[in-house]
């Protein structure tokens, strides 16, 4: 049995059993201020199309400028958090916390936003601090890349010392 | 006869082809791990397919030829995933922030290597990479 669907993000075909109309996938993606959960199909993603931006907050906490991050950074969100922090740079000055608590997801694309984003915070004479959960996207993927021992991630907006 | 490396007769396949449009890495990550699941494979390594299906997605965008296809079948107690129309994943371009910070995994195609330790992961300068690994019961 073949199975071929068709919608403006491309094509998906399947063939024997392997029909996979829905899929159950929760993600911690956040759209337009809310939170999606679970319940992703395949046909809505290949009907929608779907790019999801990044979910970007800021306030301030104990001194710090709180950049507070929702959604899943990729080659197509990471230029969204860029802009952010450059923002809050010139604006707010050189102590800023990035808060991928709610980050589902992240690669070397958006690390390498971060990175670049620190360079630029030291380089200005002041520091970024990254709050994530221990066991999250970044952590891991930090490990991975042998970043771990050189970019320290605190577990909670708590956790980051005083101005 | 040796086994072939890569799985050539997949029973139970399912395919996707997109632009390679920055916009649908999230949809390609999606459909990668909701087809991971129906054939079975346990959440963590799910988790490492999506990166590196993103990282993948990635390429393509940067260096492929417009259109990117992922294919995932399962093989007996393997899934076997396929990814063409990448580009080519240089050996001998660094990973590297805006600002030139070189990051230290290396390439590209270290960071894929590294998620699947042990696993077939065939790349081919074609833009065409096969990853083979174990399904846990």
């Amino acid at each position: 049995m073949m199975c071929t669907r068709s919608g403006p993000a491309g094509t998906f075909t399947s063939t024997g059993e392997g029909t996979l109309t829905t899929a159950a996938y929760t993600s911690r993606a956040v759209h337009g201020g809310g939170r999606i959960k679970g319940g992703w199909s395949i046909k809505d993603a290949l009907r929608e199309g779907i790019a999801i931006d990044l979910s970007l907050q800021t306030h301030t906490h104990r001194g710090w400028t709180i950049v507070s991050v929702g959604g899943e950074l990729d080659l197509y969100t990471a230029p969204q958090l860029r802009d952010a922090v450059a923002g809050v740079l010139e604006d707010d000055g050189p102590r800023i916390a990035i808060d991928l608590t709610d980050v589902g997801f992240i690669d070397s694309s958006g690390l390498g936003v971060i990175v670049s984003s620190l360079t630029k915070a030291r380089d200005q004479g002041g520091d970024l601090a990254l709050v994530a959960p221990p066991a999250s996207s970044l952590t891991k993927l930090l490990t991975l890349i042998g970043l771990d021992a050189t970019i320290s991630t605190r577990a909670s907006l708590d956790d980051l010392p005083d101005a | 006869m040796p086994e072939p490396a890569v799985p050539t007769a997949v029973a139970d396949e399912v395919r996707i082809e997109l632009p390679a449009d920055a916009a649908l890495a999230l949809t390609a990550r999606m459909f990668v791990a909701a087809a991971a699941r129906h054939f079975g494979l346990d959440e963590g390594p799910v988790e490492d397919l999506r990166l590196a299906t993103s990282e993948l997605f990635t390429n393509a965008v940067e260096s492929g030829n417009g259109s990117v296809a992922f294919g995932l079948g399962r093989v007996g107690e393997r899934l076997v995933i396929h990814a063409s129309g990448i580009g080519p994943l240089s050996s001998d371009e660094p990973l590297a922030a805006e600002t030139g910070d070189v990051l230290p995994m290396g390439t590209r195609r270290d960071l894929l290597e590294a998620l699947f330790p042990g696993t077939d992961v065939t790349l081919d300068d074609g833009g065409t990479v096969a990853i083979v690994t174990s399904i846990d019961a």
